[in-house]
């Protein structure tokens, strides 16, 4: 089965996203800050990642780039979502390495999807 | 003269009466006292000679009642028996007022003579003639009177026999219960030996008490021995042996002493129980008291014992014991993360990795959670510090739980005695303090508690990543050192030696580095570097025309012990398509003092592929006549230290015109090594030392500048 890493520090957001990814067949873990996804991710690394971009420690930016500069992290796909459109964010994660980026507030109809599309484009 | 004689033993009993028959005596026999005695009533005899072991009533019984009667006191009374022969038997026997106590067998010329003694001297003393109810009693007694006393003896006879059986019933009784007892009961002799058995364990197989004893507890096996020998009452020892599966069973015994009626020691009588259930039962809980459930390592409380038992070990023996100090990085993640079912069993994967790096000596314990300790008897910081990398090592694969990688390394701590401190609890305390350094030094990691050793190990480390690197990156090279024949100049071999060019250190000396490459496998793949680069060169020289002479190449002791050197010295010369008599070996005698088979079959190869072989640093220390001729050397090299000393050292000039002797007689080609100057040249000269190599001729040099003397040949 596989397994994804949610990093979100907002209660309600984590509990949608794993509600969503639950019905969806996937099996789920979270972290509520950067560094505990970070060390998650280097000691039991999930088959995939859904980011945060606002949290409370370490961005998400940090987050990621910690992530793709380790060994065992390095391919791991990272979904990041995030409230603020600003411009320019997603040039800089998709710059850092990331796989794929969904803007909030996320659609439950299409967020899987979307997801999956991610994760297919990096098996590839 | 008539005799009585009571025995029980039909043989002896027919033998005394033909023998006494034919002297003349008139005999009658009965087989146990209480006939005896009842014949004594009514029929006077002469002389009594008594056995003592007899059924019903025994030689003592016999004569006490015999002696106790006004009528028959004054016959005399003669012991002949086998049973007991004992000074003290024999003391109790006259006691009861017997004549004599004879010890059977006897030649019956001398019983007789014994016999005739006794009577004569009891005529002779004049002792009152009443023996026997009728002679000389006063009363005379009728038929009647005879007949009553007849009567009142079936009488007792009948309660005795009665009282018989009762004691036949008792002790069918008792035996019913000590067969349906399990336990053991035992008697012995007052040897010890174990002579009569009820029931027991399967398997119980001891021959005497003594072995029994010796088959306690090694604490408790002397108490016991001593107790068996001061003949006293002893109680529940546990004996170990092994039941008839050959599994391990225990045994309580406990015993009482037995005496006779003389107050002697005649042996032990007692009981043994298996208590092997209990006793597994036991150890099992002991084994849980003091051993982590979990992972079966043990635990705090058994872990402080062995430590200071390793430590006062160590006080008496001056090693080093090492405090290695485990703890599983961000372990708490797993437990939370996967559960804890997950985290117990990473518990038990991590123990398993780090016992495939330990010494089987080395105890490992589970302190609680993810802390580990080690204690390491009898070995160095340098072992510690090489265990200590490769369990890091081992702990960068990642362990699979639940289907799921989990990457979980170790930081440790490392404290030593007595160099840090010789107090056990403050010795954990540094390793624990390490280990903190080492988890704040980013984890996956270690430290020594000593800055100092820390330094070295980590420089160690360095070290080791620097020659690993350089053999990726090509930073090593080869250089040449001609041997030429001292008097001509003329060039008859060369040696090659390794140099390392570090693009930031510089030229780094062999000295500090092929030390620390011997302590692992490096060594050998430096080894095959260097033979590598010396084919391809000797090829390249080949190709370009020159006339080249053989090559000595330096093998480590340590490769010299591998199983690939024959393959590596086959394949490399073969690719460069180098005849091995080009090539001589060049190990030192250090090398071939670690005689392991491989050792043996290796150099014995080495001659067999037609390699020449060369002993190194000759004369220094281990120099033995048995390598010579064993591993059938082709050369000596006798060391520089000799050579240095040969202008001012006349002792070094009489070595090493010893060695060129022996060299000379043996048929070995002689080199000298380290020459520096004309007049140690012209003194190994002088003493018959042909070839030399030195600074004098030339230092080791690069292939291009070699080329040069080529030219000269």
């Amino acid at each position: 089965m596989t397994t994804a890493l949610i990093i979100e520090d907002n209660e309600n957001n984590l509990e949608l996203i794993r509600f969503i990814l639950e019905a969806a067949n996937f099996k789920t873990r979270f972290a509520m800050t950067g560094l505990e996804g970070v060390q998650q991710v280097l000691t039991i690394p999930p088959d995939f990642v859904i980011l945060d971009i606002q949290l409370p420690d370490i961005n998400g930016l940090e987050v990621l780039k910690r992530i793709r500069a380790s060994k065992v992290g390095k391919d791991i796909p990272i979904i990041a979502m995030t409230s603020y459109a600003m411009s320019g964010d997603k040039e800089k994660l998709m710059a850092a390495g990331c796989t794929a980026y969904i803007e909030k507030p996320i659609d439950p109809t299409l967020v899987i999807g979307q997801i999956q599309e991610a994760i297919a484009k990096t098996i590839k | 003269m008539k005799i009585l004689i009571a025995e029980d033993d039909e043989n002896s009993r027919q033998l005394l009466e033909t023998v006494l028959s034919f002297e003349g005596y008139e005999v009658i026999s009965f087989d146990n006292g209480l006939k005896s005695l009842a014949y004594l009533q009514t029929d006077p005899v002469d002389l009594i000679i008594s056995d003592i072991l007899m059924p019903e009533m025994d030689g003592y019984g016999l004569c006490r009642a015999a002696k106790q009667n006004q009528y028959l006191q004054n016959i005399p009374f003669i012991f002949y028996t086998a049973t007991y022969t004992s000074s003290q038997d024999e003391r109790f026997a006259l006691s009861l007022g017997a004549t004599k106590f004879l010890i059977k067998p006897m030649a019956m010329d001398d019983l007789l003579k014994v016999i005739a003694e006794v009577l004569s001297s009891e005529h002779k003393s004049g002792a009152p003639k009443n023996r026997g109810l009728y002679r000389g009693s006063p009363l005379k007694l009728d038929k009647q009177h005879a007949d009553r006393v007849r009567s009142k003896l079936d009488e007792k006879l009948v309660e005795l026999n009665a009282e018989k059986l009762k004691l036949i019933e008792s002790e069918a009784r008792f035996r019913d219960f000590a067969e349906a007892s399990a336990d053991w009961f035992w008697e012995s002799d007052d040897q010890l030996k174990i002579n009569a058995l009820t029931g027991g364990p399967a398997g119980l197989n001891f021959y005497s008490l003594t072995d029994l004893a010796e088959a306690c507890h090694s604490h408790t096996s002397n108490q016991m021995l001593k107790t068996l020998q001061s003949h006293q009452h002893f109680s529940d020892f546990v004996v170990q042996f092994s039941d008839e599966m050959g599994k391990l069973a225990f045994l309580r015994v406990s015993g009482k002493p037995v005496f006779n009626n003389g107050g002697n020691f005649t042996g032990y009588r007692g009981v043994g129980r298996d208590v092997t259930e209990m006793m597994t039962l036991n150890r099992r809980v002991e084994f849980l008291a003091s051993h982590d459930e979990l992972t079966g390592l043990p635990n705090r409380s058994l872990f402080r014992q062995r430590l200071e038992h390793a430590i006062a070990k160590a006080e008496r023996t001056g090693q080093q014991v090492l405090l290695i100090f485990f703890d599983l990085d961000h372990f708490k993640l797993v437990n939370d993360t996967l559960g804890h079912d997950a985290g117990d069993q990473l518990l038990q994967m991590a123990t398993k990795r780090i016992k495939e790096k330990t010494r089987a000596t080395d105890v490992l314990c589970r302190l609680g959670g993810d802390e580990f300790v080690m204690v390491m008897e009898g070995a160095s910081p340098q072992d510690g510090h090489r265990l200590v990398r490769d369990i890091i090592t081992a702990f960068s694969i990642p362990f699979e739980i639940k289907n799921q990688k989990v990457y979980c390394t170790t930081s440790i701590g490392v404290s030593v005695y007595p160099d840090d401190t010789t107090d056990p609890q403050t010795l954990v305390v540094y390793a624990d303090l390490a280990m903190y350094r080492a988890k704040q030094n980013g984890r996956n990691d270690f430290e020594f508690y000593t800055s100092n050793l820390n330094f070295i190990a980590h420089q160690w480390l360095d070290m080791e990543n620097g020659i690993r690197h350089a053999l990726k990156e090509n930073q090593f090279f080869v250089v040449f050192q001609p041997q030429v024949e001292n008097d001509k100049n003329l060039l008859v071999g060369m040696e090659v030696l390794l140099r390392w060019r570090h693009p930031e250190r510089g030229l780094i000396p062999p000295l500090e580095f092929i030390k620390i490459a011997e302590q692992s496998s490096l060594i050998n793949q430096i080894g095959d570097y260097v033979l590598d680069e010396t084919c391809r060169q000797m090829r390249e020289w080949i190709e370009k025309g020159f006339n080249i002479p053989r090559v000595s190449v330096n093998i480590s002791a340590r490769h010299l012990r591998s199983e690939t050197l024959l393959k590596s010295l086959a394949t490399i010369t073969a690719r460069h398509g180098i005849a091995h008599n080009m090539i001589c070996i060049e190990i030192t005698e250090h090398a071939l003092l670690e005689e392991g088979d491989v050792v043996k079959r290796n150099m014995a190869k080495i001659k067999e592929m037609g390699f020449s072989i060369s002993l190194d640093d000759f004369g220094m220390g281990h120099s033995s006549l048995l390598y010579l001729k064993r591993w059938a050397v082709d050369e000596l090299k006798i060391d520089r230290t000799f050579v240095d000393g040969l202008v001012n050292n006349a002792e070094d000039r009489v070595i090493v015109k010893a060695i060129v002797a022996l060299g000379d007689a043996l048929d070995l080609q002689l080199v000298g090594e380290g020459v520096e100057n004309q007049l140690q040249a012209d003194i190994l000269a002088a003493s018959g030392c042909k070839n030399v190599q030195g600074y004098f001729y030339s230092p080791p040099i690069e292939a291009k500048e070699i080329e040069a003397w080529f030219k000269k040949v």
